[in-house]
């Protein structure tokens, strides 16, 4: 009875599969598709090889090749990748508009595109189905220790300050950890001081830099920039910084060696798993008369096909039946939840407080803009120049350099850039 | 002893040979930049009017058949429609073939003129080859040149005469008002006279008794694949670092002239990690040698467990230059680094190894001492076990301390291993990556970026590969002085001990 109950239950489930299997296309013969996406936090990683799993499960018949290199960053892997003529499949998107210019990849079925809200073209063209909205930038803490020191979320930058000083001189903990040695972490702060201070009084200060309106050495970029070395040089970051991980900040929170740092809302899965009973607070960084400047929205970033790819009938196939599974209700909740990052789709996602304390924050905020990174257009900056300037960071950082050097040094390095890429004029963007 | 070496020399070749190598690769050189314009300006040649080499012309005519075939598939030209333009861009087969010729002709005078600098008299055949070659590329290109004049006139004709749909079309193809500009590429010109000259330079007397016969024909293929997988790509390159390309996108491939040199020498960056480059170079050169002559020494003379020592101390040599760095990187951390911990433990307190200035230069040094000695100890091991006993045995006799036979006997007979050791050290020296890329990232900042690290990072992680490549021929320029240099200085010191 047993046996024929079983046998009638997975008839059930075959004849209920059968339609849902009928409405996709699947390959005509076993696929291998190249597969490259950042190499991010922990967290990131173990969502991303968890999903690639199950999509080999559902799908039999393709082979997800994960090509990403385990020890260098997403545009020089992707670019070493292009150079030896092994340029990937499918692709996490990022520098999509220098791609897109490249001819490398491909403009993304319309089909897919229709699973987002808003997506973001580039053109007039879409490249790549956005995964994800970014949720404000702020301050993870110590919840624990604040409580017990009587410490408050600051709600003005000198508030913020003075929390610094008292932590400093309670002497238990360093009030900041930085994981300054991997370069993009250093984003994180330079993006909260860039747009609080830079942005915040010209935003549109890259067009302008392009155009010689505005300088990296004009008093307010002096200003805010001092202001993000002064963290650093008033001793309130802890000392081994440039040694320290983006991977081993949680890490220093949940063990008492510091009591703040600074970064994005995938963080709050990551200090749950570094210590599940944990608590931790968050908050954003006010700007002197408490306003609120924050990072947000979704730009182009999430998944890109290659131009290859969409040449060869199944591997675009397998392309596309990869940003469908990512993006449907169940692997999408999954991948919002695990990562705390905003859906661009209907999902209802269920974040927690943290979160959902980001998403009252950014709608609170007078501004919110995209990293100075994502943007296309006039505001796009030469893709060589963001590390420049988180180098130039680390150097104020560790007292190098001056401000005014360094600024000096970033105007150089500008001018030398924008010889060669200039979205205003059209230098390395239209072909001569 | 030195008047024979002397002579030695003189053997190997003469001023004349050099130069003609010299002339030999320039003409590679003139003949494979046209091969990179194809890419540049292929897009131009279609859209913005005509300006480009044979290879260019032809590849555009080719576009120009297919956008043609398409429009007859669609039916808005007849069946069959035959083109000015494509009975005219035929002939331009043969400027391709000019152009390509002139690169294979140039290769091969490369190779001789490499074989006779090693030694192979290969006068009569180089003579009579050259000139042939020389004046076969020449014509070639001379026609080549005519046919790009009657290619020109063809568009031009064809883009001034609105009436038929056919010139509509061409102009359309071509973009309005763009005037097609004729011209062959002044580096493949340059090249066919290039070659006329090499020629002419045959027939000029030459020195008797310059060169001597010899086996080296033996190196021939083994130089062929070097060539093709390593000269050639290199000097092929040469070409980038003329452009703002960034390795991607076509739209950055402009032609700069020697902006990115200019800049490389005006940036604060690139000055740092020369003086980097330098140093390391300079501080691992000496302290390898004198530690792995040390370690030899030592092992040589060690009576029990002479094996267990020596793979110790080659142990390291086995692990890449990645997984050292990451090794260390560990161990150097500030926070949770095992060093750090144990300093602690003493009540020394943490040191940043890897986080600041000076250390962070020290440390990478450390580690490539640690990492390399083993290797260098081989070769003065070897060295040392050659050493005839009879040699320590007069010294011995003769009265002379450990000390004396070491200085007067030992280091004498490791002057050729010195030469090797020094040689191998600088240069490894100079093009030092793995560990900086892992144990610093070439931080804090810039602070311990070195020219060879710097190549990298900026031609692919900044995108900026002609930058990168101008960057990458001045280390070469570097190396290449300061390597001979070296080599010459202790060739001439190994004749004096």
């Amino acid at each position: 009875m047993k046996r024929l109950i079983a046998l009638l239950l997975s008839l059930m489930m075959l004849i209920g599969a059968v339609p849902a299997m009928a409405d996709q296309v699947l390959p005509s013969d076993d696929v291998e598709l190249t597969f490259f996406c950042g190499n991010g936090d922990v967290k990131f990683n173990e969502v991303i090889e968890t999903l690639i799993a199950k999509f080999e499960t559902e799908y039999p018949m393709i082979d997800v090749v994960n090509v990403t290199p385990t020890s260098t960053s997403f545009s020089e892997g992707l670019k070493s990748l292009d150079a030896v003529g092994e340029f990937p499949d499918l692709m996490e998107a990022r520098d999509v508009p220098m791609w897109a210019r490249a001819g490398k990849i491909a403009e993304v079925d319309p089909e897919l595109i229709a699973l987002v809200n808003n997506p973001p073209s580039f053109n007039g063209k879409y490249y790549c189905v956005p995964s994800k909205s970014d949720a404000p930038l702020g301050f993870f803490y110590n919840k624990a220790y604040f409580d017990e020191k009587n410490f408050e979320e600051p709600k003005t930058y000198q508030e913020f300050l003075d929390l610094c000083e008292a932590i400093k001189a309670d002497g238990k903990m360093a009030p900041i950890v930085v994981g300054a040695a991997d370069i993009w972490h250093v984003g994180f702060s330079w993006m909260t001081w860039y747009i609080n201070y830079v942005t915040n009084t010209d935003p549109d200060f890259v067009k302008h830099l392009y155009t010689g309106e505005a300088k990296w050495t004009d008093d307010y970029v002096v200003e805010a920039f001092t202001k993000y070395a002064d963290i650093y040089h008033k001793g309130y970051v802890e000392e081994g910084f440039m040694s320290t991980a983006d991977s081993q900040i949680a890490s220093f929170l949940v063990t008492g060696k510091a009591a703040m740092f600074i970064s994005g809302s995938h963080m709050v899965a990551n200090i749950k798993d570094a210590d599940p009973s944990f608590e931790f607070g968050w908050f954003p960084l006010y700007n002197e008369d408490g306003a609120l400047n924050t990072w947000g929205g979704a730009g182009l970033n999430g998944w890109m096909y290659s131009v290859d790819c969409a040449a060869d009938e199944d591997k675009l196939i397998a392309a596309k039946l990869w940003i469908d599974f990512f993006m449907r209700d169940d692997n999408y909740t999954y991948y919002c939840t695990s990562m705390s990052m905003l859906p661009v789709t209907n999902a209802e996602v269920d974040f927690g407080e943290h979160v959902n304390e980001m998403i009252a924050v950014q709608k609170a905020s007078e501004t919110v803009e995209p990293g100075w990174n994502s943007k296309w257009g006039e505001n796009e900056i030469p893709t060589a120049f963001r590390n420049f300037a988180y180098k130039i960071a680390q150097e104020w950082a560790t007292g190098s350099k001056t401000i005014e050097q360094g600024l000096q040094e970033m105007q150089t390095e500008w001018d030398v850039q924008a010889q060669t890429f200039n979205p205003v004029t059209g230098v390395g963007i239209v072909v001569e | 002893m030195q008047s024979a070496i002397a002579a030695t020399a003189k053997k190997k070749g003469s001023w004349q040979h050099i130069i003609r190598l010299a002339m030999a690769m320039f003409l590679v050189l003139c003949f494979l930049m046209p091969m990179f314009q194809i890419s540049a300006w292929k897009n131009v040649s279609l859209k913005n009017g005509l300006n480009g080499n044979g290879i260019t012309m032809l590849s555009a005519a080719i576009e120009l058949d297919d956008e043609l075939q398409t429009i007859v598939r669609k039916g808005k030209l007849p069946e069959g429609v035959t083109s000015p333009v494509r009975e005219a861009a035929q002939p331009l087969y043969l400027t391709g073939a000019a152009t390509l010729l002139g690169l294979a002709a140039a290769f091969l005078m490369f190779l001789m003129c490499f074989a006779e600098n090693l030694g192979v008299n290969l006068a009569k055949t180089r003579r009579i080859l050259f000139t042939v070659l020389a004046l076969l590329t020449a014509a070639l290109m001379t026609a080549g040149m005519w046919n790009f004049q009657l290619f020109a006139q063809t568009i031009r004709d064809a883009a001034a005469n609105t009436d038929d749909t056919f010139s509509r079309i061409t102009k359309k193809l071509y973009q309005g008002d763009a005037v097609p500009a004729m011209s062959v590429t002044p580096w493949a010109m340059l090249g066919a006279v290039g070659m006329l000259v090499m020629a002419a330079l045959q027939w000029l007397p030459e020195k008797k008794g310059a060169l001597h016969r010899n086996l080296l024909w033996f190196v021939v293929p083994a130089l062929t694949m070097y060539s093709c997988f390593v000269i050639l790509p290199a000097v092929s390159s040469v070409y980038l670092g003329f452009t703002s390309y960034d390795g991607v996108t076509e739209a950055s491939m402009r032609f700069i002239g020697w902006d990115n040199y200019k800049n490389i020498f005006e940036s604060a960056r690139f000055h740092s990690a020369t003086f980097n480059t330098i140093l390391i170079a300079a501080a691992f050169t000496v302290l390898v040698n004198v530690i792995a002559l040390a370690m030899a020494v030592a092992v040589d003379k060690v009576r029990w467990c002479k094996n267990i020592f020596r793979s110790t101390f080659y142990l390291p040599v086995l692990i890449s230059g990645i997984i050292a760095g990451f090794i260390w990187r560990i161990m150097f951390n500030y926070s949770f680094g095992v060093i750090n911990f144990a300093l602690n433990a003493i009540g020394l307190g943490s040191v940043k190894f890897i986080d600041t200035m000076p250390n962070a230069l020290l440390s990478i040094i450390f580690v490539l001492l640690w990492k390399n000695a083993g290797y260098y100890m081989i070769i003065y091991l070897a060295a040392l076990q050659g050493i005839s006993t009879d040699l320590l045995e007069a010294a011995s006799i003769d009265g002379a301390n450990g000390r004396q036979t070491f200085r007067h006997v030992t280091l004498p007979m490791l002057a050729g291993s010195f030469t090797i050791n020094l040689t191998l050290a600088l240069i490894n020296g100079l093009k030092v990556y793995d560990e900086i890329a892992i144990l610093t990232n070439g931080g804090p900042g810039f602070s311990t970026e070195t020219i060879t690290y710097m190549v990298y990072k900026v031609a692919f992680g900044e995108m900026r590969q002609g930058y990168g490549t101008a960057m990458a021929v001045i280390l070469f320029i570097i190396i290449l002085v300061m390597g001979g240099f070296q080599s010459t200085m202790l060739r001439k010191r190994e004749v004096q001990l």
